[in-house]
């Protein structure tokens, strides 16, 4: 902050003043549907049909409801090891494929760079027919694999956010490590993966999100309630003929809890990784 | 890699040659009777134009609002820069499905808070989600609500590597915070700008596609049905397995060249 900073003008004052209200409307807004939810959750179902923000009763009905209803802690601990293998593998995998198109000059580097990148280009979406067409074959349907294994394909992101990060990697280091007779595979996991480790994790960060947050693919690829992700389970209380909010919103409620407890213990560390990931 | 992403993209290209639906029966060979019927289908020509209202009606709600609020943020706010910025990208780290239901608890016909909201300045209720147009509308605050945290983080991440010193050095020759904002910080956010612009491009269709599964299937009468969610309904709902193949390469091949688009452009943005 400069010393200018320290006379403020009052046309400035009212200027931030309306940039705060501005600002807290947006925050307003964002919050809302959150906030609602959270206070539907507790509302008693006789008091949902009355007007009136506040439950007079507060109640955890809905609580009991929908953890009777669906097995939450299952699928919270579905959610959290498919977001976590399929993180951990395909950062697992973006190191290796990187290092190797970063440090080798080898025949074809170039389109196996292009190959393992390129696959960023293409909308998820319209590879879904024939990977379920696949997925059915080898009987992985409703499977952890099934959810895990395709997902575990789209390491493109990775592989490109890593190779920046090893093309940049000092050289010295790297010619140092030889000179004292460090094979390659040494030169990866002592030099360059222990130096690059804020890069590392927030890539495992961004992919876990991503991969908890993922809709179509669990939707289509498990039946019932036993291997299939929190946000798929939760449409079990809305039907044809209507939903059930109460036990709705407080599952959205338990669903939504465990990122966001993350990031109230670590947001720091994960909006950094987003503005790294995301400025690719 | 080969086996997840280039195996399927090759089995979609043949896939569109042929007419199946998914059972035992063989697929017949059709050449490019797919892709024919494919450009004459009246719901493809809708959902074109749904995916085009759609991208168009999220710009300003995915960059030049994110893009004032991070500049607004970055210049005003303070020491209250950092509790803006926690709360403003909570929503990316809430799963589409959750956001989508708890916006569908809002906009509910009859209980819903949108509602109750317009009742109090004596609005008849609206069926937000049995409408073409309230519809559109609802799929898009929806998405917008999703993604504004991120475009809000990308800019913010640009807006860090402007010198501030620059700011204050034109206030004191006597510049505006207008001018400040329109001739020296938009000028040097530009490469953020575009690069978040062309993101919207490419993902408006699929980021929605929660929203729209959970909301309103694409209805009511197609009216937010997107060519993704028209692909996902040939495929799944309809078991049009050579359509959907179609469609699928028609697909990639568009928005595979705005990603790459992209991909040169943030590359010269010189990152």
């Amino acid at each position: 902050m400069s010393v200018l900073r320290t006379f403020v003008p009052p046309a400035a004052r009212v200027r931030g003043v309306g940039v705060h209200i501005g600002l807290l409307l947006v925050v307003g807004l964002t919050l809302l549907p959150l906030a609602w939810a959270l206070l539907t959750s507790v509302t008693p179902r006789t008091e949902l049909f009355t007007p009136g923000l506040l439950p007079r009763q507060p109640t955890l009905e809905h609580y009991r409801a929908a953890l009777d209803a669906l097995p939450i802690g299952q699928l919270l601990v579905n959610t959290t090891l498919i977001a976590g293998s399929v993180a951990s593998i395909q950062v697992l995998l973006a190191t290796l494929g990187a290092y190797a198109v970063t440090r080798f000059d080898f025949r074809g580097r170039g389109l196996a760079f292009a190959l393992m990148t390129g696959s960023i280009l293409i909308p998820q979406q319209t590879l879904v027919v024939p990977s379920y067409l696949l997925v059915a074959e080898l009987g992985w349907v409703n499977t952890y694999l099934g959810l895990i294994v395709p997902q575990v394909a789209t390491a493109g992101v990775g592989v490109f956010l890593l190779c920046q990060h090893m093309a940049q990697f000092p050289r010295e280091l790297v010619d140092a490590a030889e000179m004292e007779g460090a094979t390659d595979w040494e030169i990866l996991w002592r030099v360059i993966v222990p130096n690059l480790w804020p890069a590392i994790l927030a890539l495992e960060i961004i992919l876990f999100v991503q991969t908890w947050n993922e809709y179509l693919w669990p939707l289509l690829i498990t039946r019932g309630q036993d291997v299939t992700t929190i946000q798929i389970g939760l449409r079990i209380f809305r039907s044809e003929q209507g939903s059930q909010w109460g036990p709705l919103m407080a599952a959205s409620a338990m669903a939504s809890a465990p990122l966001l407890l993350a990031y109230a213990v670590a947001q720091r560390r994960i909006v950094d990784a987003f503005i790294r990931g995301g400025l690719r | 890699m080969l086996v997840w992403i280039y195996g399927p993209l090759v089995w979609t290209v043949v896939m569109s040659f042929f007419d199946w639906n998914l059972t035992d029966v063989s697929p017949e060979p059709v050449g490019l009777d797919n892709y024919i019927s494919l450009l004459g289908d009246r719901q493809l020509h809708e959902s074109l134009v749904v995916t085009a209202t759609l991208t168009l009606a999220l710009l300003p709600l995915v960059v030049a609002a994110p893009l004032a609020a991070a500049a607004a943020v970055w210049q005003h706010a303070g020491r209250w820069a950092g509790a803006y910025r926690t709360l403003l990208f909570v929503p990316v780290l809430v799963p589409p499905g959750v956001a989508a239901v708890t916006w569908a608890w809002i906009f509910h016909p009859i209980l819903g808070l949108a509602n109750s909201f317009l009742g109090l300045l004596g609005i008849p209720h609206i069926a937000w989600l049995s409408m073409p147009i309230t519809a559109l509308a609802v799929i898009v605050v929806v998405t917008a609500w999703k993604v504004f945290g991120l475009s809000f983080i990308l800019f913010t991440a640009g807006l860090t590597t402007i010198d501030a010193r620059l700011l204050d050095a034109a206030r004191v020759d006597g510049a505006t915070e207008w001018e400040v904002t329109t001739r020296i910080v938009l000028p040097l956010l530009r490469p953020t700008t575009l690069l978040v612009t062309i993101l919207a491009l490419v993902f408006a269709g699929q980021w929605s596609f929660a929203a729209v599964e959970v909301l309103t299937q694409g209805g009511p009468v197609g009216a937010t049905n997107t060519v993704f969610h028209l692909l996902h309904a040939y495929a799944f709902r309809f078991f049009d397995t050579g359509r959907a193949s179609a469609l699928a390469v028609l697909l990639v091949i568009v928005f595979g060249g705005l990603a790459l688009l992209q991909h040169r452009v943030s590359r010269r943005a010189g990152r």
